[in-house]
């Protein structure tokens, strides 16, 4: 079957700083901004590969998220928080495999999707990260974080008389 | 004596025995009543584990009913009402909807039994739908705060299960942890000090209330921490997509807790003045904002002005409407059967839901 957007491959393989070659369609490389520009310049090479300097285990998890999304639909940005549980009920697979990722693969996906400027991807990681937050206290937050509570007591005191009215 | 039904020619309710409460129950209001018990075996259970307790209860609660044309329609997986409401319909095609009984008065809405409109609307299991958790959790808040003294007591068994619900969904996904507890909380105080009719049922709930405060506090978090020294953590995230991440919060309050969480991103609520300016202007109009801004207040500063003020507006993903023709109480995002095409509705805030509720 051709690929629906213009000017783009069936598939394409993209070489990994690793050395290792991932392979992905016509729709995921429409996805994203630097991939386009990117096989744009290789245009006049025949050539169905491009390196891009990107882990692979990153850029597999990204393929796999995108692949558990309707593509066909055209994503819209969001533009804030209250879009959220909106792109949450739309993509309900793929924040199940987000949510399901290591931390640290997470965060790494979150840094490739705005290296490659995938939007919905972006979106996506911003929204799992936020609901790691939200409806949370402090403690909880940085449990779930591994964050070390650093202040002294004095900060903490300076800390409540500037919030003291934040209510 | 006449039957005491709608039509005396009907066959009135249908009633289960239940052994986790020694009693009947009505089948039609079972998917709600099993997440009311609550033992310690089943602390994990997650409200996946409740839906598909109550489709095998469905399934095998079928009945066989007949049609005026004298067939029998009954078919696997399906539950026939034998209320008033005469439509057949399975789990996977009925729409969740609840008509409202109304007056002549055009400042009363209507009304509907509570129990009758969180099960038509299916309220137990839309916890779990991130579109709508906020708004039924807003509901429950506004039962348990200002309602509960007025509740009968299978009104307060079917708002206890919701809260259930929606501890159960938080725990399983490490989701608004703080809000799910803060209900329970709020539950368990008001039942204290107040005569409820029954002790034991009271202090039944009671105890339950305890085992759901320890449920949230024994959960395991999930946590986004593991990692070695080469991996990227949360805070060595570039600060723009720290930025974007805060801004991506609900409330001002996530935004609160986050601050108070770690240094970092305290410094990055307070120098982001474009995060409070988003927040200022989607909850204000311009002309409240611009009455009340000075040059020695920041937008964070502003915002908790204007909040005072004015309050803070509503708004939730999805969140129930009732037609204007057929006063039809539903899911906006799901639509409802309705006679007339193109109907006009209108929005039911939470408070207004409540509002039309019978507490029976």
């Amino acid at each position: 079957m051709a690929s629906i957007i213009a000017n783009l491959p069936e598939t394409l393989k993209i070489r990994t700083s690793e050395n290792e070659v991932v392979e992905v369609t016509g729709k995921l490389i429409n996805e994203s901004l630097v991939i386009k520009e990117l096989f744009d310049k290789n245009g006049d090479i025949k050539s169905d590969e491009i390196t891009i300097e990107v882990k692979s285990k990153e850029l597999k998890n990204a393929v796999k998220v995108l692949e558990l999304c309707d593509l066909e639909k055209p994503h819209v940005s969001m533009s804030g928080y209250l879009d959220l549980a909106t792109l949450k009920g739309a993509n309900l697979e793929a924040l199940e495999f987000l949510n399901s990722i290591p931390g640290d693969d997470m965060a790494a996906l979150c840094n490739l999707s705005f290296t490659l400027e995938l939007a919905r991807l972006s979106d996506l990681c911003l929204a799992t990260i936020a609901g790691f937050i939200a409806g949370k206290n402090v403690i909880e937050i940085r449990e779930a974080f591994g964050l070390k509570n650093d202040y002294t007591e004095e900060e903490e005191a300076e800390f409540r008389k500037r919030h003291e009215f934040d209510v | 004596m006449p039957f005491m039904g709608k039509d005396w020619r009907a066959p009135g309710e249908t009633w289960i025995r239940v052994h986790h409460t020694a009693g009947w129950e009505q089948i039609k209001l079972r998917p709600i009543q099993l997440s009311s018990s609550l033992d310690s075996s089943s602390s994990s259970a997650s409200v996946l584990d409740l839906q598909s307790r109550f489709k095998r209860h469905s399934s095998s609660a079928s009945l066989c009913s007949n049609g005026d044309d004298g067939t029998s329609s009954s078919t696997t997986g399906s539950v026939t009402r034998s209320d008033s409401d005469e439509s057949v319909y399975e789990d996977d095609d009925w729409i969740p909807h609840c008509f409202v009984k109304t007056t002549r008065s055009k400042e009363f809405i209507g009304c509907t039994s509570m129990s009758e409109a969180f099960h038509r609307l299916d309220i137990a299991r839309a916890v779990v739908d991130v579109r709508r958790f906020n708004y039924i959790c807003k509901v429950v808040q506004i039962l348990v705060e200002e309602k509960l003294r007025n509740l009968s007591a299978t009104a307060r068994r079917h708002l206890f299960a919701i809260i259930q619900a929606i501890v159960m969904h938080s725990v399983d996904q490490d989701v608004h942890v703080s809000t799910a507890r803060d209900l329970v909380n709020r539950f368990g105080t008001g039942l204290e000090g107040h005569v409820y009719g029954s002790p034991q049922i009271v202090t039944r709930q009671l105890d339950t209330v305890s085992s759901l405060l320890d449920m949230i506090s024994d959960r395991q978090p999930k946590p986004l921490h593991d990692s070695s020294e080469d991996s990227v953590t949360f805070l060595d995230l570039p600060r723009e997509v720290i930025v974007q991440v805060l801004r991506k919060l609900p409330d001002h309050t996530s935004l609160l807790e986050a601050a108070k969480a770690h240094e970092a991103l305290d410094a990055l609520v307070e120098r982001e003045s474009r995060m409070w300016e988003k927040l200022n202007q989607f909850h204000f109009t311009q002309e409240q904002i611009n009455k009340h801004r000075t040059e020695s207040l920041t937008g964070r500063k502003l915002f908790f002005q204007l909040k005072k003020y004015y309050g803070l507006k509503e708004h939730y993903a999805d969140l129930i409407h009732i037609c204007c023709h057929c006063k039809a109480l539903f899911w906006k995002d799901h639509g409802h059967p309705c006679v007339g095409t193109d109907a006009p509705s209108v929005r039911v805030t939470p408070q207004q839901f409540v509002d039309m509720l019978l507490f029976l």
